[in-house]
């Protein structure tokens, strides 16, 4: 299972962006493998429609799961067509990328 | 034909004031004032025309055939606002194809590229143009966004083209342009010959002044500054207006009267008629500053 959380930055030392369409950066997590590669969010300088495009770009990375602050209402029906699952962030989570993939898997996140 | 364009960056300097006043002062049956403004439309309130005429203004949004449709997805990497997604068949779902019409700008790209001929327009409603003419003789133009349409430009545009269709017999066109220097003003002020900026000598007046001479000096267009609200403030914008060489037509002073005056629906001239003399010397002036542009031009 693949799953995508939108960043600050490219580290795994990076932060969580709590916005999904506008985020700069994905950690791609892979979690049978425990792989993580990071891709550049092509919709964040998008005038409108980013939420549509950061969708598309989910489709196009195979990505099953989407967690995430907040998904505006584009990006989540683009979303929910390809189905690829939407979770939300905890509030007053560490905002550190490992604990929110722990988080995860221990199945703690709520579905949108 | 003279079309002038009556812009400001900050809302509620006073276009309306000023564009409904110069339209007033201006020989009727060759004038033609046109309000811009379709996401808060008032000029009309001023002018109390008799609309005689309307027209609807629709935008096209692609419409796709799932049975043509073959996902090949040229559509929404084709598309510059987002407005398509092409979801291809995956191991978790099926293929699907999204259309956003509030994301839609009617290009036409998608329909134009699809290569089965999937896509087809249906046109949708976004607003509305009337024509008419007030009880005194003065032609009148506007047009209104539907609520909830987002985008205004598009009625702009296809309210200039349909005054364009028949305004051989006007000498002056006068364009009330929304607040802003976004697409609306852009699709406004596009194509005129004079941009009348109106500001008032504040902070607040000076700052949106400032982005408001950007654009017209991008579009490449000659302007003058009219300050409105004269006497508070401070003298950044005469300061400004040395600098960017635009010189200040006209000065309305702040006054309660005339605040008041137009409150009650009133234009300034019909309120204040010592104002005519000058509207129409600021007119002479903008038709000598227009041509010598347009002579430094050729």
């Amino acid at each position: 299972m693949k799953i995508a959380i939108p960043t600050t930055e490219n580290t795994p030392q990076t932060t969580i962006d709590t916005r999904f369409g506008r985020a700069p950066w994905y950690c791609l997590v892979d979690l049978e493998s425990k792989q993580k590669e990071f891709i550049k969010n092509s919709a964040i300088s998008a005038a409108h429609g980013a939420g549509v495009q950061a969708g598309q770009l989910m489709i196009d990375n195979d990505v099953n799961a989407v967690i995430s602050g907040k998904f505006g209402p584009n990006a989540a029906e683009v979303l929910r067509a390809a189905q690829i699952q939407m979770y939300l962030l905890p509030t007053g989570n560490s905002n550190q990328l490992d604990d929110i993939i722990q988080d995860f898997q221990d199945q703690k996140l709520i579905q949108q | 034909m003279l079309h002038i364009a009556v812009a400001s960056g900050k809302g509620g300097t006073g276009k309306t004031t000023i564009a409904t006043s110069l339209a007033q002062v201006l020989p009727r049956g060759k004038t033609l004032l046109v309000d811009c403004d379709v996401e808060a439309p008032n000029a009309h309130l001023f002018i109390n025309p008799i609309f005689t005429s309307t027209k609807e203004v629709t935008k096209n949004i692609p419409v796709v055939d799932k049975s043509l449709c073959d996902y090949c997805g040229r559509c929404g990497d084709a598309c510059k606002f987002n407005a398509i997604s092409v979801i291809k068949q995956s191991f978790s779902s099926d293929q699907n194809i999204l259309v956003f019409p509030n994301l839609c700008h009617a290009c036409g790209v998608c329909s134009y590229i699809c290569p089965q001929n999937a896509i087809s327009e249906k046109p949708e409603k976004i607003g509305k143009l009337s024509q008419g003419r007030s009880v005194d003789g003065l032609d009148f133009a506007n047009g209104e966004l539907d609520i909830g349409a987002p985008d205004a430009a598009p009625v702009i545009h296809a309210l200039k083209k349909w005054v364009h269709q028949d305004n051989s017999h006007y000498d002056t066109v006068i364009l009330d342009s929304p607040p802003g220097a976004s697409c609306a003003v852009v699709e406004t002020i596009r194509g005129v010959d004079f941009v009348l900026l109106v500001t008032e000598p504040t902070p607040f007046g000076l700052h949106d002044l400032r982005i408001a001479i950007k654009l017209i000096k991008d579009l490449n267009l000659p302007a003058g500054i009219i300050v409105n609200r004269d006497g508070i403030g401070n003298h950044d914008v005469d300061k400004l207006s040395k600098e960017e060489e635009i010189p200040i037509l006209l000065r309305i002073p702040m006054e309660r009267k005339i605040a008041n005056a137009l409150s009650t629906g009133k234009t300034l001239v019909s309120a204040f008629p010592k104002f005519q003399s000058d509207f129409k010397n600021m007119f002479q002036e903008i038709n000598e500053i227009y041509r010598k542009a347009n002579k430094a031009g050729k």
